[in-house]
Formats: C-alpha cells, sequence, structure tokens
C-alpha cells in the first residue's frame, strides 16, 4: 500500500518523463515500473491522457498567406 | 548585420527561422487572446529577429531563441494593451512564492473519464485562464515540448522555478478543468465511500 508521499513521488517522476527530464536509464527504469505496478500504471495513464488531450485540443489559429508576405516584405525592406 | 551578405541572413532566416512560424502564431495567441494581436505580434517578432540576426548562432536553437524575442516582445509592448485585465497583483503574489519546492501543495489529480464531458474549446479556455506566467510555461513545455532548460532561458527564471511554476500551472489548468466538467454534468465519487463509512461510524458512537 502506497502511502501520499509515494504517490506524490510517483507523479513527480512521471512528469519528468512526459518532460523529457529523466536520464535514458531512468525513462526505462519507469516504463518497467509502469508495466508491473499498478499505482505507476494508473498515475502514468492519466497524465499520458491529459497530455495528449491538451496537444490535441488546444487552439491554433493559424498562419495566412499574407501575414507570410507582410514579414517577407518587410524584410525585403530593411 | 556586418561580414556576412544580406543575402546569406536572408536564406537564414527563409531556412531556419520562418519555418518556426505556426507555433510562434500559437504562442502568441495565448499571450493576447486575439488573432489581430497575435498576428502583429508574429511579425514584430520576425522584424526583430531579421534585425538582429547577425546574433543569431546558425543552426543552434532558433525556435527558442523566436520564442524569447516574442516573449519579450509581448511583456515590453502588448501586455500594457491587453484587453483583458492584467491578473498583476495575483501573479506579483504568485512570482514571489515562486520556490524550488513543488511538495508545499499536493497534485490535483483528474481522471480520464473527466474528458468524456469535454467537448473542444475547453482546454484554450482553461489555459487562457491562468495567470500570464503559468500560461507561459504551460504553453512552452506541454504544447511546444521545450526542455526545462530551453524554458528557463526563454522566460529568464531558474530551472527549479520553471519546475515549481509547471507544478502549480498543471494543478490550476487541471482545477480549471474539473470545474468546466462538473458544469457540463461530471461528479467525481472518489473518497464518497469512505466518508459514508466515516460518517456512519460517528452516528454510531
Amino acid at each position: 500500500m502506497k502511502n501520499q508521499e509515494d504517490i506524490r513521488n510517483i507523479r513527480r517522476e512521471v512528469d519528468m518523463f512526459f518532460d523529457h527530464a529523466l536520464s535514458k536509464e531512468d525513462e526505462q527504469q519507469l516504463l518497467a515500473r509502469v508495466e508491473n505496478d499498478p499505482t505507476y500504471h494508473r498515475v502514468f495513464s492519466q497524465e499520458k491522457y491529459m497530455r495528449e488531450h491538451i496537444k490535441r485540443s488546444i487552439h491554433r489559429p493559424g498562419v495566412t498567406p499574407d501575414l507570410i508576405k507582410a514579414i517577407k516584405d518587410n524584410i525585403r525592406m530593411a | 548585420m556586418s561580414q556576412k551578405t544580406t543575402e546569406h541572413y536572408k536564406a537564414v532566416f527563409e531556412n531556419e527561422l520562418l519555418p518556426h512560424i505556426d507555433a510562434l502564431k500559437t504562442f502568441a495567441y495565448h499571450l493576447t487572446y486575439n488573432e489581430e494581436d497575435a498576428n502583429d505580434l508574429v511579425q514584430e517578432t520576425y522584424l526583430k529577429a531579421y534585425r538582429f540576426i547577425d546574433k543569431y548562432h546558425e543552426g543552434t536553437n532558433a525556435k527558442a531563441w523566436l520564442f524569447k524575442i516574442l516573449k519579450n516582445a509581448y511583456i515590453n509592448e502588448y501586455r500594457k494593451k491587453a484587453k483583458r485585465p492584467a491578473k498583476v497583483d495575483f501573479e506579483e503574489i504568485v512570482a514571489y512564492h515562486d520556490t524550488d519546492d513543488d511538495r508545499v501543495t499536493g497534485y490535483m489529480d483528474l481522471r480520464a473519464e473527466i474528458f468524456q464531458y469535454m467537448m473542444g474549446d475547453e482546454v484554450t479556455t482553461a489555459i487562457n485562464a491562468l495567470p500570464f506566467d503559468f500560461r507561459t510555461v504551460i504553453l512552452l513545455c506541454d504544447v511546444e515540448g521545450f526542455t526545462y532548460e530551453e524554458i528557463a532561458k526563454i522566460i529568464d527564471v531558474p530551472i527549479g522555478t520553471v519546475r515549481s511554476r509547471l507544478f502549480r500551472a498543471r494543478n490550476m489548468l487541471k482545477e480549471n478543468l474539473k470545474s468546466y466538467a462538473e458544469t457540463l454534468g461530471y461528479k467525481d465519487y472518489r473518497g464518497q465511500k469512505r466518508k459514508l463509512r466515516n460518517n456512519r461510524k460517528d452516528e454510531e458512537e
């Protein structure tokens, strides 16, 4: 049974994994724990889903050809 | 601009800087809250970048360099005329309390099922509702994938502060998303059984 502190540490580790802040070795260790430990698996899945949802759903307004043309025109004049 | 030819710099501009325009526009949009200001901010960023292109080291991190220019341009000019009132007092308090320690508050836990209640715009609304300092780190890390080190350089704070801001920002974002889902009917039943058990126990005693 994991206590609050254990879970907080797992979450910190999972955050660092998704932030690409773990070493390759630590990443592999974390992935092995995710496979074998239900708490790691739950925390990892929730965070993965959350991150993917943010990336997928955030509004990306796009760039019009007019904006690119305006920038290039200004550069030409500079 | 000195030794190298103008043609050379224009090629660097075209090949290394312009490809990041979509990411810059998304960042600018979530800082200014509107498309017109975002376009102006992106345009100004590129003009500044071109003006100082001799300071840019070719083949290095053009994206991080451009994001830093955009963030500074926003703070210096656009933030003053932002259409939404800036939450200056709150942000100042938050900045004052920035620490390297993310143990001060617990992690906000968000269940995957909560996302069934979301239709699409709520992530944008929830991110835009965050104070500037927190919105910035979420956009740089979770949306653009910058490392802690790159973010620290872009926003001029120590890496420990980046980590603590991200920790708080993610908790705030999850709170916002949870509140949004609750208005649409989501209920979090976790802890309810324990609460019920404790209430019964109290009554029996």
